[in-house]
């Protein structure tokens, strides 16, 4: 599996790999940025008063709770939603085969569908090398034997 | 005589009734619809505000939840790993498609690796596609080096819908499984698809899960969780749904007697892969994921390479939506409602994401009427739940995902610019593809186009 990844930092510049980690570094911060709410609180725990203030004083953490649980609703709605959908479709489906088999297609339906000739095709799919040609609507021509001689 | 008098009579007082009840009901109508007007003026804003915000962050819950069902249901019941390998009934013979175009830098390892399936009874045709490089040169030395690998050869450049196409027609078998010509399967994957099919009749098709190769840039880095967190967890929350938006193109199985039902490849189609996926479940054929089918694959590691790709996905989706948008209202299309439904739901996203973003800028140039205004486009509360959600589902899918590949979990640090990339390019992507889409020449056909295939 090693050799399936190729991870070859010798192909970037040393500038290149620095500003990938730089960045992806103060990205992260950006991101602990959208959390300054979270951080706040935190804050306050701390002892910092304004959160204090507009939290409980002006009963601000009713509309964060109002949002959390209006936003927990819906998340196990939706995935209460989809585990039903599972159970029902497990039990109603469970070890029933309505279908059958699908009939294999054979070379006579797959040389109507193609255009071909059903006996030549049955030469054809024993045939290692082919080439084949197409007209202008992408329906084939002619399919040969390719020989390597032919290619010059 | 009378009687007929009498009849007409309380008929004309019943219209009379009639029309009177109708303009009532008209009046009633047109107060309702002022109000609902008035309502949606002064609301619609603001739940597109909150739908632009809000979507992601629930899309993403549905795709965690599901992918943990299927997760708990079927995957963590087999075996160790992708190379634990399952015991099949019997060994039907599959042949293997590798179409080709301009692919001689990559081709001999491709075909190489196919060498390597642990899979007792298979053929492998390679299809050359009109290239212009030296891939047929490559292709028929390694036919004659090895008796597996059959050559077809199509004299023009015909795109991959075709070279599917004849190679289904000219392959000798029922189970064909395609992959591209820069894609190394990995040893066992056929086996794992192969089960899906012998498990019943209605499998038509089975797709396997990619692995990013070109991991050098912090693009590809982000691709690699992409795969994971995003395609990784939407086929497991769709197997869920019970119907797969597209099988990868890059790695998918199919059963003959199915695509000749369907009509085999669509050759006006961008995404051909996504038309053929559709085509089955409408015709009620069963698409299955096997996340045990690895596929290690080439991805763009330019900002162009993936945007064009990315574009070319969004234009693809969009056509497969307009092409079948009658049959599907049929009730007997039924179970693909879900799928239609998401996808309709991103799109429609995309634009209000743009219209939010644009609003926004104009609130600085103009005064905006206030139900008009887009405060800011950071959220608050909300940044903290979409950041943490964000977090929450990329260590849900590399947690999945570490069953394939020990030691994924270091991707986590290259993560946190996925969602902002990402959301940026699919938005834009899916913007131009509709408009691509639609402006569309009925019936065209479509070409290869050469992709960026990562910094190596």
């Amino acid at each position: 599996m090693k050799e399936l990844i190729i991870n070859a930092p010798t192909v970037q510049s040393l500038w290149q790999r620095t500003t990938s980690v730089i960045f992806t570094f103060i990205f992260w911060m950006i991101w602990f940025f959208l959390w300054i709410p979270l951080a706040t609180l935190i804050a306050w725990y701390l002892g910092l008063d304004l959160v204090y203030f507009e939290m409980f004083e002006m009963e601000g953490f009713r509309a964060v709770i109002e949002d959390l649980f209006r936003f927990l609703t819906i998340v196990t709605l939706l995935g209460g939603a989809l585990a039903v959908w599972a159970a029902y479709n497990y039990f109603r489906f469970k070890g029933r085969e309505k279908r059958k088999t699908p009939a294999l297609v054979d070379h006579d339906n797959l040389a109507e569908y193609f255009e071909v000739h059903a006996e030549e095709l049955k030469r054809y799919q024993q045939e290692k090398l082919l080439t084949v040609e197409f007209d202008p609507e992408a329906r084939i021509v002619s399919i040969q034997r390719l020989e390597k001689r032919d290619l010059g | 005589m009378m009687e007929d008098s009498v009849h007409w009579d309380s008929i004309a007082s019943w219209s009379a009734d009639l029309w009177t009840t109708m303009a009532l009901l008209l009046q009633q109508g047109l107060v309702v619809m002022k109000y609902a007007g008035e309502w949606l003026y002064l609301n619609f804003f603001r739940f597109l505000l909150d739908f632009a915000f809000y979507y992601p962050l629930f899309m993403a819950y549905l795709w965690i939840i599901g992918a943990l069902i299927y997760y708990v249901r079927w995957e963590r019941k087999e075996g160790k790993g992708a190379e634990d390998l399952p015991e099949l009934p019997s060994y039907p013979p599959v042949s293997l498609i590798v179409p080709c175009h301009n692919e001689g830098e990559v081709v001999r390892e491709t075909l190489k690796f196919l060498l390597l399936q642990k899979y007792p009874n298979y053929e492998i045709i390679a299809v050359n596609d009109g290239s212009t490089d030296n891939t047929l040169d490559i292709l028929l030395q390694l036919a004659e080096e090895h008796d597996k690998i059959r050559v077809v050869n199509l004299e023009s450049n015909q795109g991959k819908a075709m070279a599917l196409n004849t190679a289904a027609l000219l392959s000798n078998h029922e189970f064909l499984v395609c992959i591209d010509g820069d894609a190394l399967l990995a040893p066992e994957a056929v086996t794992w698809i192969m089960r899906h099919f012998l498990s019943g009749p209605r499998v038509a098709a089975v797709t396997g899960n990619p692995r990013i190769r070109t991991r050098t840039t912090l693009l590809g880095r982000i691709q690699v969780g992409e795969f994971s967190a995003i395609i990784g967890l939407i086929k497991r929350a769709q197997r869920i749904y019970g119907r797969i938006f597209t099988i990868s193109g890059v790695v998918g199985a199919f059963r003959k007697s199915a695509l000749h039902r369907v009509g085999y490849w669509s050759n006006d189609m961008i995404t051909e892969d996504i038309d053929i996926s559709w085509r089955l479940q409408l015709d009620h054929w069963d698409i299955r994921y096997e996340p045990h089918a690895l596929c290690w694959i080439l991805m763009p590691e330019t900002l162009t390479g993936l945007w064009r790709q990315r574009l070319r996905w969004a234009q693809g989706g969009v056509e497969v939506l307009l092409r079948y948008f009658k049959r599907l209202g049929l009730w007997r299309s039924r179970r693909m409602w879900m799928i239609y439904i998401e996808y309709l739901v991103s799109v429609f996203w995309a634009y209000t994401m743009l219209v939010t973003f644009l609003f926004w800028l104009a609130g600085y140039v103009i005064e905006l009427p206030p139900q008009l205004v887009v405060p800011t486009m950071l959220p608050s509360w909300g940044g903290v739940l979409l950041g943490l959600t964000c977090l929450l589902q990329f260590a849900v899918s590399l947690f999945i995902d570490s069953r394939y590949e020990k030691g994924i979990g270091k991707i986590y640090y290259w993560l946190i610019w996925y969602p902002l990339i990402y959301w940026v390019i699919s938005v834009l992507t899916t913007v131009a593809g509709v408009v691509k889409a639609v402006l569309k020449k009925k019936g065209a056909r479509a070409v290869w186009t050469s992709p960026d295939r990562g910094v190596r």
